[in-house]
C-alpha cells in the first residue's frame, strides 16, 4: 500500500471514530433527556393528583375539570399514581388522556365523617339505564362534562370508540349490547343496583365475551357511595375505598361519642333539662353501634349503621326541640 | 476575518449566557404560603374576632358591640369601658397575641364613616395588602369593620 | 504520512477537543441549572405541602364545628377538640397519612388562655420547619359561645 492510500483510509477510520463518538455520546444525552422528561412528566401527574386529592378533603360537592399531561393512570386499592395509606377514591381502574373529571361529595352518616373523591376521564362511557327516580337522581348528580346517556329502557347502543364503556342498571339485567361484544372483557362493565337512595345492594358485573360475568355484590349507604359504584369499575376498589371511607366515619364516631358522653355528664351535673341528658344517653347508644359497626365494611354493618343513623337524627331533633346543645 | 467570527460566536455565547442566567439560575422560589398565609389571616382573624363573645360584656358578640358602638353607645360592660373601648380594647388584646407576635403590620378599622373611624388600631399599609372587609347591619345604615395586613 | 497530514490530524482532533470540552462546559452548567431548579421544586413542594395540610385540618371533620350538619367555617369545636386529643395520639399511624411529619396545635387567645396539642411526629433528621397560624373561632357547645383562638401547624422536612 502506498503512503497516498494509507492516508486516506486513515482519513476515513478517522472521521468514522469521531463522528461515531460524536453520534453515541449525543444518543445518550437525548436518551438522559427522555426518560428525564417521562419522570417529570410523572412528577406533574402525582403533583396533579396530590392536589386534587387535598382539595377533596377541604371542599364538597364541587366538580373540576383539571388538565393533565396526556397520561395512562393507574388506579387501585390506595393507589392513584402513587401509594397511599387510606385512599377514598373512586374511579375506574385505567384513566387515560390529558383531562380529568374529579367530582366530591361528603359521607355523612349522619354526621360528615368524609369526603368522597370521584374521578374519571372523558373518554369514559357511562350509560345508565333506569325509569325510577333513584336512575334519575343519579343521572342527575354525576357531572355534566361526563360521557353520559340516560335511558329509560334497553336502547340501541352503539360503539363510540370509548377505552371503557360503564353501564348502570337500575332495573333488570341487560344482555352485553352487540356492539361492545368485540370489546376487551375489562373494559366493559356493569353494575345493576338494587335499592334506594338511603341503601341498597349492589352487583358488579364484567362482560366475557357476549354475556356478563358476576363479580360479586356489596352495598351501599346513602347516595354518595352508589356513586362511588358507578366510578369505581371494580368490586375491590368500591369496597377498598368503603373500607378507608368506615374507618374514618369509625373515628369521627369515636369523637362524637366522647363530645356526647361530655354533654351528657354536663347536662347531668346541670339538672336543669332531664330531656337533653335523655336524648344524649339515647344518642350514646347509636353512636355506640355505628361505631362498632363502622368496624368493618359489609352489608350488615350499612343496615345496622342505617338504622342507628335514623335513630340518631331523631334524637338530634329532640335535641333541638328542648334547646339542647346539638349532637352533631 | 476568522477572529471576526469568533467575536461574534463569543457575543452569541454571552448573550444566551445572561439570558439562561436571568431567567433560570436567577429563579427565586414562589411564595405560594405567603400568599395564602396574609389571605386566611385577614379573613380568619376578621370572621372570628366578631363572632368571638365579650367575656365582661354580658357575653355579647363583638359584632353586637361594634353595632352598639355605631349607635346609642348604651352598653356599659362589667370593667366600666362603653362598647367602643371595650372591643377596642379587645381587638388590642387579641391582636398582641397574635399578628403583633407574627410580626405582621395591620391597620384595622371599625367605620361608619372611613374618616372618622370609631375604633383604630394599627398602622395604614403603604404598599401591597391582603383586605378584609365586613359590612355589619345598623338601623340607621351599615358600619363597616376592615382589617388589612400588609406585604 | 506526511507531515502536512500529521499537522491536519491533529489540528481535527484539538478542535474536536476544544468542541467535547464545551459540551462538557456547557453540560455541566445545564446540570447546575437544572439542580437549582430542583431545589426550588423542593421548595415549593414543601410550601405547598404546608398549605394543604393546614387546609386539611382546617377542615377535619374530627373538629369541625356543624349545627345540625351544617359545617360551620373556621370554626373549632372545643368538645370535639377534646375528645380528638387522645383519638390522634393513639391513632398516630393513621393520622401520619394526613399530616405527614409535623406538629398540630391549637391555643385560645382569648377570653382565657387555653392550649391544646392535636398531632406530633418528628423526626430527627427532618431540619426545615414551616409554621402556619390560623386564626380560628373556638365554639363551646355547652356555653354557646365563640373564643378567639390559633390553629398552628408546624410542617417539617428536609
Amino acid at each position: 500500500m502506498d503512503k497516498k492510500a494509507f492516508e486516506i483510509q486513515f482519513n476515513w477510520i478517522f472521521v468514522l471514530v469521531a463522528g461515531a463518538a460524536i453520534l453515541l455520546f449525543f444518543t445518550a444525552v437525548v436518551l438522559k433527556q427522555k426518560s428525564l422528561s417521562e419522570l417529570s412528566t410523572k412528577a406533574v401527574v402525582i403533583k396533579t393528583i396530590d392536589a386534587i386529592i387535598t382539595g377533596a378533603g377541604v371542599s364538597t360537592d364541587t366538580i373540576n375539570i383539571v388538565d393533565i399531561p396526556n397520561s395512562n393512570i393507574e388506579v387501585g386499592c390506595n393507589r392513584a399514581a402513587k401509594q397511599y395509606q387510606n385512599l377514598i377514591l373512586f374511579a375506574p381502574g385505567l384513566i387515560k388522556g390529558d383531562k380529568l373529571i374529579t367530582q366530591t361529595m361528603a359521607f355523612s352518616a349522619p354526621y360528615r365523617a368524609t369526603n368522597l373523591l370521584f374521578m374519571t376521564s372523558p373518554q369514559v362511557r357511562y350509560i345508565i339505564i333506569g325509569s325510577n327516580s333513584l336512575a334519575r337522581e343519579i343521572n342527575k348528580s354525576l357531572p355534566s362534562d361526563l360521557k353520559k346517556e340516560f335511558y329509560e329502557s334497553m336502547p340501541e347502543i352503539r360503539n363510540s370508540n370509548n377505552y371503557k364503556v360503564r353501564l348502570i342498571i337500575f332495573e333488570n339485567m341487560i344482555d352485553v349490547p352487540r356492539a361492545l361484544e368485540k370489546m376487551p372483557d375489562h373494559d366493559v362493565t356493569a353494575v345493576k343496583v338494587n335499592g334506594n337512595n338511603e341503601k341498597g345492594t349492589i352487583e358488579f358485573w364484567e362482560k366475557s365475551g357476549n354475556s356478563w360475568l358476576s363479580k360479586g355484590s356489596s352495598a351501599y349507604i346513602g347516595k354518595q357511595p352508589l356513586i362511588g359504584a358507578v366510578y369505581a369499575d371494580t368490586l375491590e376498589a368500591y369496597e377498598c375505598s368503603m373500607r378507608n371511607a368506615f374507618s374514618r366515619l369509625n373515628f369521627v364516631t369515636k369523637i362524637y361519642a366522647g363530645r356526647t358522653r361530655e354533654l351528657l355528664r354536663r347536662a347531668s351535673i346541670s339538672g336543669n333539662q332531664p330531656q337533653c341528658s335523655q336524648s344524649y344517653s339515647s344518642a350514646l347508644a347509636h353512636l355506640s353501634s355505628i361505631s362498632a359497626a363502622s368496624s368493618n365494611f359489609g352489608i350488615d354493618s350499612i343496615n345496622t349503621i342505617a338504622a342507628a343513623s335514623k335513630l340518631l337524627a331523631d334524637q338530634n331533633k329532640n335535641a333541638q326541640i328542648h334547646s339542647c346543645t346539638l349532637i352533631y | 476575518m476568522e477572529i471576526l467570527g469568533l467575536a461574534i460566536v463569543v457575543v452569541l455565547v454571552l448573550v444566551a449566557t445572561i439570558f439562561v442566567v436571568r431567567f433560570l439560575v436567577l429563579k427565586t422560589p414562589a411564595d405560594y404560603r405567603k400568599g395564602f398565609v396574609s389571605s386566611e389571616i385577614a379573613s380568619n382573624t376578621l370572621n372570628t374576632f366578631l363572632r368571638t363573645a365579650a367575656k365582661d360584656c354580658s357575653q355579647l358578640t363583638m359584632t353586637e358591640l361594634f353595632q352598639d358602638c355605631a349607635q346609642a353607645r348604651g352598653i356599659i360592660c362589667d370593667n366600666g369601658q362603653d362598647s367602643c373601648r371595650y372591643a377596642e380594647s379587645t381587638a388590642r388584646n387579641v391582636f398582641e397575641g397574635t399578628l403583633d407576635k407574627w410580626n405582621m403590620k395591620y391597620e384595622f378599622l371599625a367605620y361608619t364613616d372611613i374618616k372618622q373611624p370609631l375604633v383604630k388600631i394599627g398602622n395604614l399599609c403603604k404598599a401591597e395588602k391582603r383586605s378584609k372587609l365586613f359590612p355589619i347591619p345598623i338601623s340607621t345604615a351599615t358600619m363597616f369593620v376592615k382589617l388589612d395586613i400588609c406585604g | 504520512m506526511n507531515r502536512k497530514s500529521q499537522i491536519q490530524i491533529g489540528e481535527t482532533i484539538a478542535v474536536l477537543f476544544v468542541f467535547f470540552i464545551l459540551i462538557v462546559v456547557g453540560l455541566i452548567f445545564y446540570a447546575r441549572v437544572i439542580k437549582g431548579n430542583i431545589e426550588i421544586e423542593g421548595e415549593e413542594s414543601s410550601q405547598l405541602r404546608s398549605v394543604g395540610i393546614a387546609q386539611r385540618v382546617m377542615f377535619l371533620p374530627e373538629v369541625q364545628c356543624s349545627e345540625d350538619n351544617n359545617i360551620i367555617d373556621n370554626c373549632i369545636d372545643t368538645l370535639k377538640l377534646e375528645s380528638a386529643q387522645s383519638l390522634m395520639r393513639e391513632n398516630e399511624v393513621y393520622y401520619y397519612d394526613l399530616f405527614e411529619f409535623g406538629n398540630i396545635s391549637v391555643a385560645q387567645i382569648y377570653p382565657n388562655e387555653v392550649k391544646w396539642s392535636l398531632y406530633l411526629r418528628k423526626a430527627d433528621n427532618l431540619r426545615n420547619k414551616i409554621v402556619t397560624n390560623v386564626p380560628v373561632s373556638l365554639y363551646n357547645p355547652v356555653t354557646r359561645r365563640h373564643g378567639f383562638g390559633v390553629l398552628t401547624i408546624e410542617t417539617f422536612s428536609k
